[in-house]
């Protein structure tokens, strides 16, 4: 057989390094990106727009005492324009109002001071920003009482556009986010976390609670770990959102076929052979293949307690 | 516990109130106290919307809000505190400077028809955040969590060798160092857990994460921008001499080629060894994104090659994106996007060959009138194993429509259908869904706001599952600062086939609420 050439981490890494290196080096070169030109101003804003200051106490965003190049934060910091907006005419001389830029405008001034891994996420795959949903759809800058500023407490900030995925957790097994026990960006923000990398199919963000299965297992079930060539994960066999069935399985667990393990395993002998007959047509897989999430003693999943059926006898099957 | 975790945090709140100077301190929130009447027939661990209603008095929030000078910011936060479960977060925010947090989580989970196996999960979490100057900023987390209970046999009626009960603990703590100046940034953290099972201490493991990240500039402040991350972990078992390692490396950049035009390269390579299966697994990701912008929406598209090989096989994949955005207005948002993904097994020895998938996604949305929004959606996911002889196709539609009229209240309802259809050599499964939900607010009446809606399940072919869930809600102001809150819900599920079960509650929730303003 054709064996193809394998690549090592070695041999992929160091072209990447290489380019890396270079395509930084020019960049760290450039100019101070966060540059002051425009004017800082607060408390002018206020004379007109009375009882913001109120509004915004309670965030992140509050306005402080003392305004000018160092204050922490000003109204102009977000509001691009300049003082002809307050001391000429405030029609003719607007100024930007960020919520109602596109999602890059809006996050490039928003990056002004927020540059933590959540923005950082945005330059991968990231749903929100591929969509040109911009930052003010999910917060509200200004007022707001619930954590990171949002627009209203999870998940009823989702279910505003993912409705349909309200519909999935109306199912009979689900986890528990309508309840308030989970919230969406329980599983879904983990790309925030710095640590996120060791993950493929999102197996590392269901071992966060459910840790049993985390690993490793002496003997692993390819099925359930998301580095596997098999396309593993929990999801492989797992309705996250909702299910219809017990234990949210993407398929039914039930006799006489078993379609949850029969989706990837084929497996006549267990239902008619020269030894068994149809002794184990229609039992259920788990009877026999206890550990199926991975195994400390045997590498068909199988329970110790087997042993006094005389499953492993000798010239039988291998424990 | 439950006096413990209060106390704990209502006693953050209160040190934290009293060291600030007094002249100026405010303090809002809400207190609600109430009960639960619950009626209840059937199979109870049928809904799980029921399982943490608690027949009984119970407090059902406490929030505060508190401000102290010169920015200081308290806040927490305690819903349904009573015997069968609880939550609270407390909060102190110094913006700039400092922010402390914590937090705990009790509730419980039914498994048997009569409630008798269930099992109980708690949450403690405690988080800090220091900016010593305004481009470092630190952290630190720890959390545990513990699950303990009883298990059921699956399938029911069975006898699990596993055992009748599980009691395990997960302790994880993170440190953290960020640092950001100019739009160039680098963080690094360090991540340890243990997991421990007191009913089966072979499974006691251990893990450790070293990560890191680098970016110059930001995304979104230059033209081409970079990102770099790196991260090494082992988890270990504890009673044996077992781990496996993680390596990973990822790199993207984004190129602003032209005002309408952004490309993105993306690598992603990663190894994992696993001495349980003596196999070193690399994957390396390569992907190639362009998004073309102009005046009324967007084009994108992208391809990405995969390996996977872990010594005995190897397999690839090949993926191809494709989407549009057509958005002349905030009247008008439509969008479609296609992606597939092919996985080829290079040597045939993987059990499940070659596999082809794909996933079409529509969306239409209309707003006439900023308080009327309407809209409809498709999306069909098909998924084929070529050599093993199984398929699977799902499509959903799905409509959606929000009515609001200001002074009046709100109407907003969602229907959905989807269907589900696998087959493999020997059976097939298939099932059709409607999910209906709708709400309706009406806030005319002075002082007086009512609600009420309902989710309707109905799940048919292979399965046959009816649930329906309704609600009615009121809310009278007494007077300044005092309401009467009451709530009923009623909860209906049959399964007229899968497991032939049926469950139907009643539950009416009164409350009364007082809103807090301490100067």
């Amino acid at each position: 057989m054709h064996t193809p050439p394998r690549l090592s981490i070695r041999d992929a890494l160091w072209p990447v390094i290489v380019g890396l290196l270079l395509a930084v080096s020019p960049v760290l070169r450039h100019g101070d990106l966060f540059a002051q030109t425009k004017p800082r101003a607060s408390k002018v804003c206020l004379d007109c727009h009375t009882g913001q200051d109120s509004i915004m106490a309670a965030t992140d965003h509050r306005l402080p005492a003392a305004e000018g190049p160092a204050a922490r934060i000003a109204c102009t910091d977000c509001h691009a324009g300049d003082q002809r907006h307050w001391e000429e005419d405030p029609k003719q001389y607007p100024m930007t109002d960020p919520a109602k830029l596109n999602a890059g405008s809006e996050a490039r001034v928003c990056a002004s001071c927020h540059q933590n891994a959540h923005q950082q996420n945005a330059l991968e795959r990231n749903v929100h920003a591929a969509n040109d949903v911009n930052c003010s759809a999910c917060h509200s800058v200004h007022r707001s009482t619930h954590p990171a500023l949002l627009r209203q407490a999870e998940s009823g900030l989702c279910y505003g556009c993912h409705g349909d995925v309200a519909g999935q957790f109306a199912k009979p097994y689900r986890h528990p986010v309508n309840d308030q026990i989970l919230k969406c960006s329980d599983c879904h923000m983990t790309l925030d976390q710095t640590r996120r990398p060791l993950s493929r199919n999102g197996t590392n963000v269901c071992t966060k609670c459910h840790a049993e299965f985390e690993g490793p297992f002496p003997f692993e079930h390819q099925a359930t770990v998301d580095y596997s060539t098999e396309e593993g994960g929990c999801i492989s066999c797992h309705e996250p959102h909702g299910s219809s069935l017990p234990r949210m399985l993407n398929q039914p667990y039930e006799p006489p076929n078993f379609q949850l393990c029969t989706q990837c395993h084929s497996v006549p002998g267990h239902n008619l052979n020269p030894m068994h007959g149809t002794q184990w047509a229609g039992v259920p897989c788990n009877e026999c293949h206890t550990d199926i999430h991975g195994s400390y003693v045997s590498h068909l999943f199988l329970s110790e307690s087997l042993q006094s059926r005389g499953c492993f006898n000798a010239g039988c099957h291998q424990f | 516990m439950r006096t413990t975790t209060v106390s704990i945090l209502s006693v953050m709140l209160v040190v934290t109130l009293a060291a600030s100077p007094s002249s100026a301190r405010t303090l809002d929130g809400t207190l609600k106290l109430g009960g639960i009447i619950r009626n209840q027939t059937g199979d109870r661990s049928a809904v799980q919307e029921t399982f943490n209603v608690y027949d009984g008095f119970s407090v059902t929030e406490l929030l505060l809000n508190g401000m102290m000078d010169p920015r200081d910011y308290v806040s927490l936060d305690l819903q349904e505190v009573n015997l069968d479960s609880r939550r609270g977060d407390f909060v102190f925010r110094r913006p700039g400077a400092l922010k402390l947090t914590a937090g705990f989580d009790q509730h419980r989970q039914i498994f048997s028809p009569d409630g008798a196996i269930n099992s109980k999960r708690k949450d403690w979490r405690v988080g800090a955040e220091v900016t010593p100057i305004r481009w470092v900023a630190l952290t630190g987390s720890f959390d545990s969590q513990t699950r303990d209970g009883d298990r059921l046999p699956f399938p029911l009626g069975t006898v699990s060798s596993l055992g009748t009960q599980y009691d395990n603990a997960l302790r994880s703590g993170e440190v953290a160092a960020q640092f950001d100046k100019d739009g160039r940034g680098a963080a690094v953290s360090y991540r340890a857990s243990r997991y421990t099972d007191d009913l089966d201490q072979s499974t006691d493991r251990s893990g450790q994460v070293v990560s890191a990240r680098l970016y110059s500039p930001s995304h979104f402040l230059g033209n081409w921008t970079h990102l770099l991350r790196a991260a090494y972990g082992v988890h270990r078992l504890s009673n044996r001499d077992l781990d496996y390692t993680l390596t990973n490396l990822q790199y993207t950049g984004v190129l602003q080629a032209a005002r309408a035009l952004q490309l993105r390269y993306r690598f992603e390579g990663n190894r994992v060894d696993d001495q349980a299966t003596r196999l070193k697994t690399d994957r390396f990701e390569n992907d190639a994104d362009a998004t073309y912008y102009y005046r009324y929406g967007q084009f994108s598209g992208g391809y990405g090659y995969e390996t996977n090989d872990d010594d005995q096989t190897l397999t690839s994949y090949n993926t191809w994106r494709a989407g549009t955005i057509f958005r002349p207005g905030k009247y008008l948002d439509a969008r479609v996007d296609y992606v597939s993904r092919v996985k080829k097994d290079q040597e045939d020895l993987t059990l499940l060959k070659d596999i082809d998938a794909s996933q079409i996604r529509a969306k239409l949305q209309v707003r006439p009138r900023d308080e009327l929004a309407l809209g409809a959606g498709f999306s069909r996911r098909e998924r084929e194993f070529t050599t093993i002889g199984v398929d699977l196709k799902g499509d959903e539609f799905n409509a959606f429509g929000r009515y609001a009229y200001p002074g009046w209240g709100a109407l907003s309802s969602d229907y959905s259908y989807s269907t589900d259809d696998y087959r493999d050599l020997t059976a097939g499964f298939h099932v059709r869904s409607h999910i209906v939900t709708a709400r309706a607010d009406f806030e005319r009446l002075k002082n007086l706001r009512l609600g009420g809606g309902v989710t309707y399940l109905d799940i048919r072919r292979d399965l046959s599952i009816e649930k329906t869930l309704v609600f009615v809600e009121g809310t009278y102001t007494l007077q300044n600062d005092y309401h009467l809150e009451v709530r009923y819900n009623v909860y209906n599920y049959d399964d007229y086939l899968l497991l032939d079960r049926f469950y139907t509650a009643n539950v009416l929730r009164l409350n009364v609420a007082y809103d807090l303003h301490l100067r």
